[in-house]
């Protein structure tokens, strides 16, 4: 799997507590319970830190799962194919 | 500090002394938290952390400090004068210059009341307030004047970010959160620490230029082109010796290329300014250790300048005492570096005995050996790089880089032997391959550091990897891909020199065996593999080729002697 994708599904679970392993890719701000604005803010956050992105208010309102996250990612931070 | 490294952190801490900390930010604090809790932890601190409420900064200064609780405010423009405060928009009406600024020194004179707080201060753009523009970058200077009368440590106006301010009410982003965090727990713990001494590194932050590979004459540090930054760092080290800073210099190199360019007189620091120039590949980390114990001073004395971020790792994880800067590459950073450089150490009356403290050292110091003690674990960190290798063989098409950086590379070099392009295209027209690899990392790309030649009886003929890119175990992943892609040398055609020391230090490793009377070292290839996979997996590792077949060529056979 992609090194950036392991990275922010990481995220995901840091952000909402999730233990380990827990499978985040099908999260969204209507299925997560904790998903508040508070929440949303750590995740931007974790997002910026861990790619060293600067996201606009806008970028910021498009994260409403990890698939528009992964899709914001690529467009800003170029998630790329897997490679050996 | 990124977020999943702090994330790490406080997941593997085991436990410290409590740090009660309470972080007065006007804005959102919370995002914050969980870099603040590992920046602790990285001082074996629990850290305890109280935010205040959104936006209520201002009432907070009417009610006394808590008990055993460290504060530290992290003050905007807008904390001074309110309504500069974006989230308000631009006031209606403009304000007066002699205004405003009496509403700062008001607030200022009210925070300094509560005279343990630590103050940071973070210079962020204004609105237009006033209607002259020369009273509002008068306003902006008053504030930092204020600001510094506090005793606050001024952040870089760049941390500030509109956006997240705007958006969630924080006004620093996440990319810049984690050293946020450990200016705050720096504060918190310390105040403003007076530094000793300052250990510098040689290559590319005292000279431009790497003696062991540019020679004394190639390396750059007077007053022009390249070497102009070099000279003004020099400058500031003198500056600061004559104040009775203590200057000493570790670096990897032989102790005779070291010191070439001091002899040379192409420094303007002369080598007597320095208590001591520590020549070694060994940890930096031990040498440093090695000096504090020799200068009879506690590590919170230190500051470590070097332009590797490795180097800076090793040193900053296994010596948390020690203060480490990096050496800016670009030109228009060198102001925010000396600044900084130069608040750590508090300017007061000189002495005598402060202008003869280096003469005292050096007398005391003579003859320190360099210490093999190991460095720092660096795993985690080189992890956190995301390095990835572009591996491409090079045995048909455009050779010009591989020969270039063999008959440039002195100190990762098999042999030290100059090979001209003919001669490379002799040993692969007898079959022989050629391999290149670039670097690239979180930071940026380092461009194509590695060469390997191999000839057609599985014998390496030379292999050199750049000096910019050692301690990330690159040459140990690629020798590894390379053994399991097939092509597995047996030998290498090494011959010591005065100046490989670091191959040296790459064979003396159980998979390297004497080749007794042939010269050179055999190789276990299996066991080399098996020992550094491990190295490997640090890297995403691509590989292109300019063979027709877009396959890589075909294994060497495995031989057991060297021809």
């Amino acid at each position: 799997m992609d090194d950036k994708a392991l990275r922010l599904q990481q995220i995901f679970r840091a952000v909402f507590e999730l233990p380990d392993g827990a499978e985040v890719r099908n999260i969204g701000q209507g299925t997560q319970p904790n998903w508040d604005s508070l929440a949303h803010v750590s995740l931007i956050v974790a997002i910026e830190s861990e790619f060293g992105l600067e996201l606009s208010t806008v970028d910021s309102l498009r994260v409403t799962s990890y698939e528009s996250a992964m899709s914001l990612l690529e467009e800003k931070g170029g998630l790329s194919a897997s490679t050996t | 500090m990124n977020f999943l490294e702090a994330q790490r952190i406080v997941r593997a801490f085991t436990g410290g002394l409590e740090l009660r900390l309470l972080v007065a930010l006007s804005g959102t604090a919370n995002p914050l938290e969980i870099f603040l809790r590992a920046a602790a932890n990285k001082n074996e601190r629990a850290a305890k952390i109280r935010f205040l409420p959104f936006n209520t900064l201002r009432q907070a200064l009417f009610a006394p400090p808590t008990a055993d609780e460290q504060e530290v405010f992290l003050l905007l423009p807008w904390d001074f004068v309110p309504a500069l405060d974006w989230r308000s928009g631009v006031p209606q009406e403009s304000l007066s210059f002699s205004d405003v600024a009496a509403e700062a020194d008001a607030f200022a004179a009210h925070l300094a009341q509560r005279s343990d707080a630590r103050v940071l201060y973070l210079p962020a753009p204004m609105p237009p307030a006033l209607a002259d523009p020369n009273d509002n970058a008068r306003l902006s200077a008053h504030l930092l004047s204020v600001a510094h009368g506090l005793g606050a440590e001024v952040l870089s106006a760049d941390w500030f970010s509109l956006a997240n301010y705007l958006g969630s009410g924080s006004p620093v982003g996440g990319m810049r959160l984690g050293q946020l965090a450990e200016k705050v727990v720096a504060a918190a713990l310390g105040g403003r620490v007076s530094r000793k001494v300052i250990v510098t590194d040689l290559d590319n932050v005292l000279w431009h230029g790497v003696v062991g590979e540019d020679g004394v004459e190639g390396i750059a540090c007077g007053p022009e082109g390249v070497g102009f930054p070099h000279f003004i760092y020099q400058t500031m080290l003198g500056r600061l010796e004559r104040d009775g800073v203590l200057l000493t210099a570790v670096t990897r190199n032989d102790s005779d290329l070291a010191l070439g360019p001091f002899r040379a007189g192409k420094t303007t620091l002369s080598e007597e300014r320095f208590v001591s120039i520590v020549a070694s590949y060994e940890a930096k980390s031990a040498q440093i250790r090695e000096l504090a114990s020799a200068l009879n001073l506690g590590l919170d004395a230190f500051v470590f300048v070097d332009d590797n971020p490795i180097e800076l790792a090793e040193v900053g994880t296994q010596l948390p005492g020690v203060l480490c800067l990096q050496f800016p590459t670009a030109e228009d950073a060198v102001p925010a570096f000396l600044d900084q450089l130069n608040g750590q150490f508090i300017n007061g009356p000189k002495t005598d005995e402060d202008r003869e403290r280096t003469a005292m050292y050096r007398r005391r110091l003579q003859g320190i050996a360099p210490s093999s003690l190991a460095g720092a674990d660096l795993t985690h960190f080189l992890q956190d790089l995301h390095m990835s290798l572009v591996i491409q063989e090079r045995t048909r098409g455009d050779r010009t880089r591989a020969v270039q950086l063999i008959n440039k590379t002195n100190q990762f070099n098999l042999n030290g032997e100059r090979l001209t392009d003919e001669e490379v295209g002799r040993i692969l027209e007898d079959g022989g391959r050629l391999f290149t690899a670039s670097l690239s990392d979180r930071t940026g790309s380092h461009g194509e550091i590695l060469a390997f030649l191999i000839n057609s009886a599985g014998v390496v003929e030379s292999f050199v990897l750049s000096c910019r890119v050692f301690q990330r175990r690159v040459e140990h992943a690629f020798l590894t891909w390379l053994i399991n892609s097939g092509c597995r040398p047996h030998a290498l055609r090494f011959t010591p020199t005065p100046r490989n020391e670091p191959f040296r230090q790459f064979i003396n490793a159980p998979s390297f065996s004497n080749a007794d009377d042939l010269g050179g070292v055999l190789l276990d290839a299996d066991r080399f593999a098996e020992d550094n996979a491990a190295s490997l997996s640090l890297f995403e590792v691509t590989t292109l080729t300019n063979d027709s077949s877009g396959q890589l060529g075909q294994p060497t056979p495995a031989i057991t002697s060297l021809p």
